[in-house]
């Protein structure tokens, strides 16, 4: 059977917090948790933190507090060699913005660039990953720290002292673990249109500049045409294009190869790193699941990566598309005509309205 | 009846009484109080965060909740939906709300111009500025096509000297405000050919610190638009169950569907299991919400 999408698990190991929240975890740190040292002062910088119930007793609810790293810490530093920032400028430059978007990064990332008067590029990312939490017993403490540096003072204020105190969370070593998985039918189908809300690239860049930088990563590319997803209810066609199996089990080796190398540094000192990864092909989702033990593949290097994936679209005629396409149009046209027609009848209403007042104020 | 049983992590929910930028609103055209936000109650989700779930589980497309499209949802799922019943494990605090953490977030594109101040001084007098610093490569951007740029490197080497040229725009721009009876032609010149924002911080007009630079920004020009497009935003993260009563056939399309989807903001959905549905199997569990 061909695969359909990929499960894995994380494991990370490390040393310090690498996901700071924001200073209103105190309430959390001191209502949630016993015998921690309270704290009740502005300057202090948390980790993020999930609670469990583990036991209640006489005097309330007794919790477990575990450190995380959040999916967007994860996520963010997986592809942080791909994507140095996201700059709404990028669209701008259209040479820029095709290169930026026919990336491998941008593939298996996602994106979104929306501009006003403008239709929005947008792809979803095939990467689905939880936040990894902490599986260790190591506890957390509150440490006071100093730093040194030119501060900005109002005029009226006396203090002009350069150095100030701050407490922050603190652990030794912990370890991390997280799960997700990689869908490869969104990996499969690149959107040229913007019937589905989803247009990754602009139909009109794509020969002159999305298609050339997407084939040096992948080699050649199949044409645009109509695609409707298999055994779907809905058979509108939309326009864009597919990419091969090979395509597909590349980009999944350029995910997991990011995924393995996977390190996180603070300059505050914590790290955490991948340890190990376990991957499960999905070939059956009522099958293959998470939380079964059984067909888990320990994986080391990306190479080791071979399955052969599901085509979930399949290419509709032009003829045909082109008819229903004509419908569509048509609908969204009458839609909006109806919807302008609309506002022409409230405002008509609203006008009445106003005149029917005046005239009762100029009778009074 | 069989009963599918989903399990979601990480799912975040947005307070709807604290979130305003949304990216749904490209043109700017919502007020802010006024967007179309989904309230749902502790301890159950939505009956579209269901059914939009179901759609990607079984293959089909999602419908957006709140934009309009043109994506209508399928009928036999949304019932499915309704027939949902959800247990949401995350933990509570004492007042009955789940804890929020901080997430960085997107924003619209409309309303973004960075609000971080920065100092100036005009005529030995400090003003705070909101935007971006101002350097030579912005002014450059500024002024392309009018010439007006070598103009004003010419008129700053003529007043303070070549030297002045390597030094930070915006400290040229204060050793300038003491000689405004020198810059005031070509600040004129800059205000007759619409470089407005550049001739007002040359005059030192009345001074609305946060309308000269933002008003540079907001150029027509997207090289000079600066905006600043992430924000924080406090989100509740909510991890739990989702038992929904099922049939053979809609198990088979499930079968054929990728068996993984995301949920909320972020989340992330499992299929955990099969199981024959009774009333044990829901214990606990609440409807969703409309």
């Amino acid at each position: 059977m061909a695969t359909k999408s990929i499960l894995f698990k994380v494991a990370l190991q490390g040393h310090g917090i690498v996901n700071y929240d924001s200073n209103d975890q105190k309430w959390a740190w001191n209502a949630m948790v016993r015998n921690s040292e309270r704290v009740n002062h502005e300057n202090v910088q948390f980790g993020k933190h999930r609670y469990y119930l583990r036991d209640k007793d006489e005097k309330g609810e007794i919790y477990d507090r575990h450190l995380v790293i959040s999916a967007d810490c994860l996520r963010h530093n997986i592809f942080i060699d791909d994507f140095l920032f996201q700059s709404p400028n990028v669209f701008a430059h259209p040479v820029l913005l095709n290169k930026m978007i026919a990336s491998v990064g941008a593939l298996l990332r996602g994106y979104m660039f929306a501009q006003e008067g403008k239709s929005a590029l947008r792809k979803k990312s095939c990467l689905n990953i939880t936040e990894a939490e902490q599986t260790n017993d190591a506890i957390s403490t509150i440490e006071t720290f100093s730093r040194s540096g030119h501060r900005e003072v109002r005029e009226d204020e006396n203090d002009t002292a350069d150095n100030s105190f701050f407490k922050r969370e603190s652990i030794g070593e912990i370890t991390y673990a997280a799960k997700g998985s990689v869908d490869l039918k969104e990996l499969q189908f690149v959107s040229l249109s913007e019937l589905y809300d989803r247009m990754a690239v602009n139909s009109d860049d794509f020969t002159t500049l999305y298609k050339p930088e997407l084939e040096k990563a992948l080699g050649p590319i199949h044409d645009p045409g109509y695609y409707v997803i298999k055994n779907s209810a809905v058979q509108t066609p939309e326009y864009g294009f597919i990419l091969s199996g090979s395509q597909i089990v590349f980009l999944v080796k350029e995910l997991f190869k990011r995924l393995l190398r996977l390190s996180i540094n603070k300059s505050s000192g914590g790290y955490a790193e991948v340890a190990e990864v376990q991957i499960k092909y999905v070939e059956d989702p009522l099958k293959h699941r998470m939380n079964i033990d059984a067909d888990w593949i320990p994986l080391s290097d990306e190479e080791q990566i071979q399955f052969d994936p599901d085509i979930f679209y399949e290419r509709m005629d032009d003829e045909t598309a082109r008819s229903y396409t004509k419908l569509i149009e048509k609908n969204l046209a009458d839609s909006k005509k109806r919807s302008k027609e609309r506002k022409i009848e409230q405002k008509a209403e609203r006008n009445a309205r106003k005149n029917a007042a005046r005239a009762v104020l100029e009778q009074k | 009846m069989k009963c599918l049983i989903l399990q979601f992590k990480g799912a975040g929910i947005f307070d709807p009484r604290r979130s305003k930028d949304k990216v749904c609103d490209l043109n700017g055209k919502w007020k802010r109080n006024s967007f179309p936000t989904i309230q749902v109650p502790v301890g159950t989700l939505s009956k579209r965060h269901i059914s939009n779930l179901l759609h990607v589980l079984m293959g089909e497309r999602p419908s957006p909740s709140i934009r309009a499209s043109l994506i209508e949802p399928i009928t036999e799922i949304v019932t499915l939906a309704e027939k949902a019943h959800v247990k949401i494990e995350s933990t509570k605090d004492k007042s009955g709300k789940y804890i929020q953490e901080v997430k960085t977030v997107r924003k619209s594109v409309v309303d973004a111009w960075p609000t971080a101040t920065h100092e100036i001084k005009l005529k030995g007098k400090s003003e705070y500025l909101k935007g971006p610093i101002l350097t030579w490569e912005i002014l450059r951007v500024f002024f392309d096509g009018t010439g007006l740029f070598s103009e004003f490197r010419n008129l700053v080497e003529g007043i303070l000297g070549k030297d002045a040229l390597s030094n930070r725009l915006e400290h040229v721009i204060e050793r300038l405000s003491h000689h405004r009876d020198e810059t005031r032609s070509f600040a004129d010149k800059c205000l007759s050919g619409g470089k407005t924002q550049f001739g007002k911080i040359l005059k030192g007009e009345k001074y609305t610190s946060s309308k000269y630079f933002n008003s540079l920004y907001d150029s027509r020009d997207m090289r000079l638009r600066l905006t600043v497009t992430k924000g924080v935003e406090k989100i509740a993260r909510l991890d739990g169950r989702i038992y929904v009563p099922v049939t053979n056939e809609v198990l088979e399309k499930v079968r054929r569907g990728p068996g993984t989807a995301t949920f909320l903001e972020g989340g992330v959905v499992f299929i955990e299991g099969v199981e024959d549905f009774s009333e044990n199997l829901i214990f606990g569990t609440q409807e969703p919400v409309e």
